[in-house]
């Protein structure tokens, strides 16, 4: 095993590890942590994918902007833990467990089929010392990459593109017409107004 | 040890040398940035400020960090024990990662390796600049929740509406600068971007047609309310919510909000600097200077960019003095309806003046065609080892 | 192992993680964040394949950043209606949800 596959095993480890305590953690908070730890450790995956875009995207996106959300939401609500309530589906984990372990067998089939079929390469290239640069790579892949990715996007992509700018659109409106309080005059009068219990 | 061993050593050391520079001009810099602070503010309040330790008062901030690293490590009894540690660590790194990629100076040769003033040139550095600052906020948020207070949480609630909707027209902000720099022939690198303002103060990105001021001062507003100064000061606001998301800490825990507090405000003026003043380069360029200001073209590049950060450091100080605190829905409001829209269009105008022809490079060759050569090339390589 | 076959079975990992949170969590906000697991284990599938299949073709990426738009406005409207049950029923259990009216 070299470098290269040790730091892959470490982060893909580790981001599974993560991925389980978001499961398991009952402390919601802490859960959005693990989450952030899970993103953070695919962001670095995505860099030895040659993916820098997208790498920075995870982390501004998904780490910056949703886990926020949801840690802001998790904090308002102030949920600290799981009450213990009887459970009202019997047997849910074992359910659950038995299915999600049925979707790993399937995928693990599929894969097994696959790898067994190949030849051995290493992970990937881009754990090697060699490659380690502190001035600016010669080449600038990352800089290629991003106006590559532009072009496509506005370029071949461009209908699905806009979809996706009214989906966000329509996304905005719902969560503030789900999000917003009451309308005035469908409450009790000004000055008196809360929630229903 | 072969040739290009060694030179890889050389690189790790330089590498090192930078790193170790940039940590300890901050942590240096900071007592003496609080000082001059407090000596500003006292100034326009008419009071005389810190004058009793050393001369002038200049040590009174180092006093009050040995002060903070001496005092009990109180840990309160109600708090959440790994997030309540984890929280100051959180917002410290952010910080000082940052300036990792911003160029401070010109290429220098020292004992025969020439190396830039930067520690790293990514070519995603701006990306890589986003990403840190939008985890910065975690460290608040932490606080706010582990501290287990009302006021803790209701601060760290705060700071993560505020720093996420003052994130959005940040971007936006940057965007367009991004595009008026690329216009120039810049790149996504802090260092091109830099290299693209160069010959004299009209080429800085903030005066480009007249239109470049609104992002250079939408970038300042939200970078101010980024790092939680006066007069977005709100998730810390002391006459509602005593001191916000770090009522529970003391000591080196506080230091550390502290220090990351002022490391940010280094960050956004830097970046500012970067992005719209020219960076290290010169108001006027070196060479028009007539041979008489030899003073003036003897000073570096180091200079003219601690001369621009300095400003808006000064600018922070007198924003601190001058303005009163927002209300929470004026701050919010001031994101959404105020500042995202004028992004938006401000984005449309300099994407109109660009594709009317202002051009002062040939553009690239278009990319939709791709040189079967380039993309291999590019797929084949393993990413760039930096970041 | 083959490279993509790594990042596969990490990303099948993942998925499964989350398809297991889906299926066992009560708290609307652990469901959330499961599915934006899966949503990234996705994610992860394609960017390895954009990295590994045919290198002159970033769709693979480009999809990528369309599921992230669709997770940005999944948790937008997911947690938005997380707050109004909230607001209705004073917690967020989904097993108390099976009435849909009040």
């Amino acid at each position: 095993m070299n470098v290269a596959n040790l730091g892959f095993f470490l982060v893909a480890g580790l981001s599974i590890v993560s991925a389980g305590f978001v499961i398991f953690h009952p402390n919601p908070v802490r859960s959005a942590l693990f989450l952030v730890v899970n993103f953070i450790c695919l962001a670095i995956l995505y860099l030895t994918l040659n993916a820098q875009l997208l790498a920075a995207l995870q982390v501004i996106v998904y780490a910056g902007a949703i886990m926020v959300l949801f840690l802001f939401v998790i904090m308002l609500l102030n949920l600290g833990g799981e009450r213990a309530r009887e459970d009202a589906l019997a047997g849910q984990k074992f359910a659950g467990g038995f299915l999600a372990l049925v979707v790993l067998g399937a995928l693990s089939v599929g894969l097994y089929q696959v790898v067994s079929a190949k030849e051995t390469r290493p992970v990937t290239d881009a754990w090697r010392l060699e490659q380690m640069r502190f001035q600016a790579p010669p080449g600038k892949e990352g800089e290629v990459q991003i106006a590559q990715i532009g072009s496509e996007l506005f370029r071949n992509y461009l209908y699905p593109f806009e979809l996706t700018s009214v989906l966000l659109l329509v996304g905005l409106i719902g969560a503030v017409l789900l999000a917003k309080r009451r309308l005035p005059e469908q409450s009790q009068p000004e000055g008196q107004r809360r929630d229903r219990p | 040890m072969d040739g290009e061993e060694q030179s890889v050593v050389v690189e790790l050391i330089i590498a090192l040398v930078k790193i170790a520079l940039v940590v300890a001009v901050i942590m240096v810099l900071v007592p003496f940035l609080v000082w001059g602070e407090r000596k500003y503010v006292a100034d326009v309040q008419v009071r005389i400020g810190p004058n009793r330790v050393g001369p002038f008062g200049l040590l009174q901030s180092l006093a009050d960090g040995i002060k903070l690293m001496f005092k009990e490590d109180i840990l309160p009894g109600h708090v959440d024990r790994v997030l309540y540690f984890l929280a100051p660590i959180v917002m410290m790194i952010p910080a000082l990662c940052v300036m990792a990629v911003i160029p401070f100076g010109n290429q220098i040769t020292l004992f025969g390796h020439t190396t830039r003033l930067v520690v790293t040139d990514l070519p995603v550095g701006i990306l890589y600049v986003l990403a840190l600052t939008s985890l910065g906020v975690y460290g608040v948020v932490l606080a706010g929740w582990a501290s287990n207070n009302k006021y803790s949480l209701l601060g760290g609630l705060r700071s993560s509406a505020q720093m996420v909707s003052y994130e959005l027209p940040m971007g936006l902000a940057i965007v367009a600068a991004l595009m008026i720099s690329s216009a120039k022939g810049g790149e996504m690198s802090l260092v091109s971007i830099v290299e693209a303002q160069k010959d004299g103060f009209w080429n800085w990105n903030f005066l480009w047609w007249g239109i470049g001021f609104l992002p250079f001062l939408m970038y300042w507003i939200c970078g101010i309310a980024e790092t939680n100064r006066a007069p977005f000061d709100l998730p810390e606001a002391e006459t509602e919510l005593v001191a916000g998301y770090h009522t529970e800490y003391s000591g080196m825990k506080f230091a550390l909000f502290f220090l990351a507090e002022y490391a940010n405000m280094l960050n956004v003026g830097a970046i500012a600097t970067t992005l719209f003043c020219g960076g290290w380069h010169s108001p006027i360029p070196i060479e028009i200077l007539p041979k008489s200001m030899g003073l003036l073209k003897a000073l570096g590049p180091v200079f003219w960019f601690s001369v621009k950060v300095g400003f808006f450091i000064w600018a922070y100080y007198h924003l601190r003095a001058t303005l009163p605190r927002l209300r929470y829905d004026r701050l919010m409001g001031f994101a959404w309806k105020g500042l995202v829209p004028l992004a938006l269009v401000n984005i449309l105008i300099v994407a109109t003046i660009i594709t009317l022809g202002y051009r002062e490079k040939p553009v690239p060759p278009s990319t939709s065609q791709r040189p079967a050569s380039q993309a291999v090339g590019m797929a084949g390589q393993p990413g760039p080892g930096g970041f | 192992m083959d490279p993509l076959n790594a990042f596969l079975i990490v990303s099948a990992g993942l998925f499964s993680v989350g398809v297991f949170g889906v299926l066992t969590r009560r708290n609307a906000v652990a469901i959330l964040m499961s599915i934006e697991l899966m949503l990234n284990a996705a994610n992860l599938n394609l960017i390895a394949f954009a990295r590994f299949g045919d290198p002159t073709v970033l769709a693979g990426q480009v999809f990528a950043i369309f599921v992230l738009t669709v997770a940005a406005a999944e948790a937008a409207v997911g947690l938005a209606i997380v707050l109004c049950v909230y607001r209705n029923i004073r917690h967020i259990n989904v097993d108390d949800l099976h009435i849909l009216k009040w």
